[in-house]
C-alpha cells in the first residue's frame, strides 16, 4: 500500500500550450498549479505532442510574497540570470529555474503560483522565438491576412484599443513578430484577453490618449526609438541580442509606423482603417 | 593608429540615423547622419585628420570641426563602442559620401538601456492597470 501511495505522490500531470509557433508542455505533480495555467492560457491550449520545449514545475514550501494579489497575479522580482552548461539558470528571491537548451527542458522550483513562471517565460520566450521579436503590444487583425500592432507601455491604451476593435483583437498585451517570405507577421501570444491568430502587419501604431483621434506618420528612425522600449530583450544572451536587433531594425524599416492619439470612442477603428490602408 | 568599431557592437543604418547596440552592456545608441558617416569609417586606420580630409562639402569646414570630431570619438570610447587596440584592417574600405552639404558636428543623439520585460503587465505588479486580470 505504501508503494502505491508513493507512486501517487509523484504522479505528474501535463498541459500543453502554443505561444505563437512555440509549443510548450508544462508538467507538474501540482495539479492546482497546472489549473492556473489552464485558466490563463486556455485559448492557447493544444493537444499533447510535438512540443518543442518542456517546463517541469516543482512547488516549494516558500511563503508567497505578502503583496501578491492572487496566485494568478503578476509579481516582479529581481531576476538574476547566469549561463550554465547548455543553458541558463534564472534565479529570483523565491524561485529558481534551470533552462537546458540542449535537452529542451527547464525545471522550475518556486511557490505554487504563476509569477515564478512569468519570470521564467520572459527569459525563455525570446530565446525560443529565434525568428523574430516579442513585443509589448496589442495585435488587431483586419481580416485573415492583415493586421495592426498597437504598442505602448502599461496605460497607453492597448487594452482599450483592443476592446474597441470589437472582436478583431487577437491580443491585448503581448505579440510575437516574425519575418516570413519578405512579410512581417504578427502572432498573438496569451495574456488575459487574447486568442490564437496571426496577421501580416500593415502598420505599427504607438499609442497615446487624446481628446480626438490623430495619426502622424513616423520616420523609420523614430519608429525604432519607440519600439526599443517595448521589446522583450534577451539581455543575457549576446547572439540572441544581435538577432533581436536585426529583426527590430527590419520591423522599423519595413512596416509603416504611426503615432496614434485616440479618444476611447467606438469610431476609432473606422478612423484607423481609413487612414492606414 | 585610429579607433575601430568594437566587435561587441552590432550596428545598422535606419533612415538617416545609425543605430548601434552594445551587446554586453545592454544599451542601444543612435548617431546622427554625420556621426554615422564617421562610424562607418572607424576601421582602425583613420583619425580626425583623415576624416576631415575625406569630406566633400559645398561649404568650408568650420573652425572647431576637428575638436567636435575628437569629442565625438571620445564619447564613443567612453561608451565602450570602439577599440583603440589592434592593427588597422588590412583593406581600408572607402568611405561613403558625406551625407550633408555642410559639416554638421557628429553626435550621439540618443541612448537607452535595454530591458527584458518590456514594461509589460504580465511581468509587473503593484499597478492597478496590471492587476485587472482574473483572480482566484
Amino acid at each position: 500500500m505504501l508503494e502505491i501511495a508513493e507512486e501517487r505522490e509523484v504522479e505528474v500531470s501535463q498541459s500543453s500550450f502554443a505561444f505563437g509557433e512555440t509549443r510548450l508542455r508544462f508538467e507538474s505533480a501540482d495539479r492546482t498549479w497546472l489549473s492556473y495555467l489552464d485558466r490563463r492560457y486556455q485559448r492557447f491550449s493544444i493537444s499533447p505532442g510535438n512540443e518543442s520545449f518542456v517546463v517541469s514545475f516543482e512547488p516549494t514550501s516558500l511563503p508567497l510574497p505578502p503583496n501578491l494579489v492572487s496566485r494568478l497575479a503578476a509579481h516582479l522580482e529581481a531576476v538574476h540570470c547566469e549561463p550554465v552548461e547548455n543553458g541558463y539558470r534564472v534565479t529570483t528571491e523565491t524561485s529558481q529555474c534551470e533552462i537546458d537548451l540542449r535537452s529542451r527542458r527547464a525545471i522550475l522550483r518556486g511557490p505554487s503560483a504563476l509569477y515564478p513562471l512569468d519570470n521564467v517565460l520572459r527569459h525563455l520566450l525570446p530565446l525560443l522565438w529565434e525568428e523574430g521579436l516579442i513585443v509589448h503590444s496589442a495585435l488587431v487583425a483586419d481580416d485573415a491576412e492583415s493586421g495592426v500592432l498597437a504598442c505602448g507601455p502599461s496605460g497607453a491604451g492597448k487594452s482599450t484599443i483592443a476592446r474597441l476593435a470589437r472582436g478583431r483583437a487577437l491580443s491585448d498585451e503581448l505579440a510575437a513578430v516574425k519575418l516570413e517570405e519578405r512579410q512581417t507577421i504578427g502572432v498573438a501570444l496569451p495574456f488575459w484577453e487574447s486568442r490564437p491568430g496571426r496577421a501580416r502587419l500593415r502598420a505599427v501604431l504607438h499609442l497615446g490618449h487624446g481628446a480626438s483621434h490623430r495619426l502622424e506618420r513616423l520616420l523609420p528612425e523614430e519608429a525604432l526609438r519607440r519600439l526599443v522600449t517595448q521589446v522583450l530583450w534577451p539581455v543575457w544572451d549576446e547572439p540572441a541580442m544581435a538577432r533581436s536587433f536585426a529583426y527590430l531594425t527590419e520591423l522599423a524599416e519595413t512596416v509603416p509606423a504611426f503615432d496614434l492619439s485616440f479618444a476611447p470612442t467606438g469610431d476609432v477603428w473606422d478612423f484607423i482603417d481609413k487612414e492606414v490602408s | 593608429m585610429g579607433l575601430r568599431r568594437a566587435a561587441h557592437v552590432a550596428w545598422r543604418r535606419v533612415g538617416d540615423e545609425t543605430v548601434l547596440i552594445h551587446l554586453r552592456n545592454k544599451k542601444i545608441f543612435v548617431l546622427n547622419p554625420s556621426g554615422g558617416f564617421l562610424w562607418h569609417g572607424l576601421d582602425g586606420a583613420r583619425g580626425t585628420e583623415e576624416f576631415l580630409e575625406s569630406l566633400t562639402l559645398d561649404h568650408p569646414i568650420p573652425e572647431g570641426a576637428s575638436g567636435r570630431i575628437d569629442s565625438f570619438l571620445e564619447n564613443l570610447r567612453e561608451a565602450d563602442l570602439v577599440d583603440a587596440e589592434g592593427a588597422p584592417d588590412e583593406e581600408t574600405p572607402s568611405l561613403p559620401e558625406y551625407p550633408l552639404p555642410a559639416f554638421v558636428p557628429p553626435e550621439l543623439v540618443w541612448q537607452e538601456e535595454l530591458r527584458n520585460f518590456g514594461l509589460s503587465c504580465i511581468f509587473l505588479s503593484g499597478d492597478e492597470l496590471c492587476n485587472s486580470g482574473p483572480s482566484l
